[in-house]
């Protein structure tokens, strides 16, 4: 089985391996080939929903294709789901965002959860998310750590206080928002997830190792995404596709 | 090591009746051993709320103590997740239901599912377990045949070439007229008809047994668990009372012959 991971964001070989590190924390079969493909544009930084159309633009191009290039499933390394909805019209293998596999799975151990996020920025894409979802009701609140992300460099020394930070968030969304469960709010977050997670008073999600892992087991089950939800367009226009936007 | 789950039947079965339901398991993960056990006295066809609560407790007696006994995990072999509750309130390992499991899986690939089933009164546990995981809106629909007569023993054995034509109607206007994106099984007991209908209609169609063990699967390898926020622990608990009470009912149904003396 082969899975194409599209980080979003145009990093470097080192913060390809970083990001890398996910498909070993999701435990995939001997079998299973993740292949991380770096967007080759975007608009680095998501912070508003002005870019968050440049973001759905650079996983896009990346996936459009993916079916013909042999791969069995696409997931995307951002909790945001960039792209999620257009390359589930666009392609019949399953295609899956690790903030909805989250959200389903934190919904299947507990009844609420919080979502614990690098900065305030990023708090919008959870609303949106849980809105577009349908899962509101269900969304505790957003917690942020106040750290500006590296996105490249992820977690590079700061990696035990914001696991430290993590924890004490997890705890205040328990207490003060009636939360069952916690996930983070950004793939950037993942080296800090084995260090926070035995000390999280509520389970705490990680959400690329599970996409990754939801994507194997749909493969395994000879499921995908339902076209009655995401249908295919009439003519995919590849001639026409994105005239006059930087690739 | 391989781990072990521990799968619940929610009938005190023999050999063959456990043997039918461990079809569900075959080929899911060679590193996880499934280990199928029968409850001490069950309901009946699961079509009352007076069955339901008999299928609450028998289940819950036959789990309790699982992870005392080494087990990794317990799944549920009812979609409508008897006993999942009470189970997840004494127990640390994961407690997963096919009902539970079905629905996060569902919402992942689509936004709506709707419910499929042999038989009517089996509504009623589908509509509390959307009740209890507060996702009744996410449901198109729930439809059934009529005429079917469940056997949870023998499942759908010598019945495909009538009922399974039947059952993919009933799917198909879940998806035409109510607009469904995602079928699900209303009964581990339908689990043979799930390639019938998968291999004809335009969506996924989700088979609630195996779902619940590569979810069980996943969840484990995470590191993860329910939370004890959402099921809270007793300040005590008495698994014993529960063993007294299964074990003199299933001493009763014995000398009214509902258990046969070869389980």
């Amino acid at each position: 089985m082969k899975i194409l991971y599209i980080l979003p964001v145009p990093v470097d070989a080192e913060g390809v391996e970083k990001r890398r590190e996910q498909a070993l924390k999701a435990q995939l079969k001997d079998t299973t080939e993740i292949v991380c493909r770096p967007v080759s544009s975007s608009c680095e930084m998501l912070d508003s929903y002005f870019k968050d159309i440049l973001h759905d633009y650079g996983v896009i191009v990346e996936g459009m294709h993916a079916q013909e290039e042999g791969f069995d499933a696409v997931v995307m390394d951002t909790v945001s789901d960039a792209g999620l909805f257009h390359l589930r019209s666009r392609l019949d293998i399953p295609v899956i965002g690790p903030g909805s596999a989250a959200y389903a799975f934190a919904g299947m151990l507990g009844r609420k959860f919080s979502v614990i996020t690098m900065w305030d920025k990023w708090a919008y894409l959870y609303e949106k998310g849980a809105t577009n979802y349908g899962i509101k009701d269900k969304l505790a609140s957003v917690r942020s750590l106040g750290i500006t992300p590296d996105l490249n460099n992820l977690l590079d020394g700061k990696l035990e206080d914001t696991a430290a930070n993590i924890v004490e968030q997890a705890r205040l969304a328990a207490e003060e928002d009636g939360a069952d469960v916690v996930l983070l709010g950004s793939t950037t977050m993942h080296e800090s997830a084995s260090i926070a997670q035995p000390n999280s008073p509520i389970p705490l999600i990680d959400p690329g190792p599970l996409a990754l892992r939801v994507a194997e087991t749909v493969v395994d089950l000879g499921l995908s995404h339902s076209k009655r939800a995401w249908p295919s367009p009439v003519d995919n226009r590849d001639d026409r596709k994105f005239v006059g936007l930087p690739v | 090591m391989k781990r072990r789950v521990l799968v619940i039947v929610p009938f005190p079965f023999g050999e063959q009746g456990l043997a039918n339901r461990a079809a569900q398991s075959a080929g899911i993960s060679e590193d996880i051993e499934f280990v199928y056990r029968g409850v001490k006295a069950g309901p009946t066809l699961f079509d009352s709320n007076h069955d339901l609560l008999i299928a609450d407790v028998s289940i819950f007696e036959a789990g309790m103590r699982a992870q005392e006994e080494g087990f990794d995990a317990v799944c549920i072999d009812t979609v409508s997740d008897s006993g999942l509750w009470a189970l997840r309130s004494v127990l640390d390992i994961p407690v997963i239901g096919p009902g539970k499991a079905s629905f996060a899986l569902a919402l992942t690939l689509g936004d709506r599912f709707s419910v499929v089933s042999l038989w009517a009164p089996w509504e009623l546990a589908v509509r509390k377990g959307l009740k209890d995981s507060g996702l009744e809106a996410k449901c198109a629909s729930v439809r059934w045949v009529d005429g079917f007569e469940p056997d949870v023993e023998n499942l759908t054995a010598g019945k495909e070439e009538e009922w399974f034509p039947k059952l993919l109607a009933v799917a198909e206007r879940c998806i035409e007229e109510d607009g469904a994106h995602v079928i699900l099984m209303a009964s581990t007991t339908m689990h043979q008809a799930h390639s019938y209908l998968a291999e004809r209609l335009p969506v996924p169609v989700l088979n609630p047994g195996p779902v619940s063990y590569q979810l069980a699967r996943s969840v484990l390898d995470m590191d993860l668990t329910h939370s004890r926020a959402a099921y809270r622990r007793g300040t005590l608990d008495k698994p014993d009372l529960l063993s007294a009470m299964l074990d003199a009912g299933a001493a009763h149904e014995r000398a009214v012959g509902r258990i046969s003396d070869d389980v």
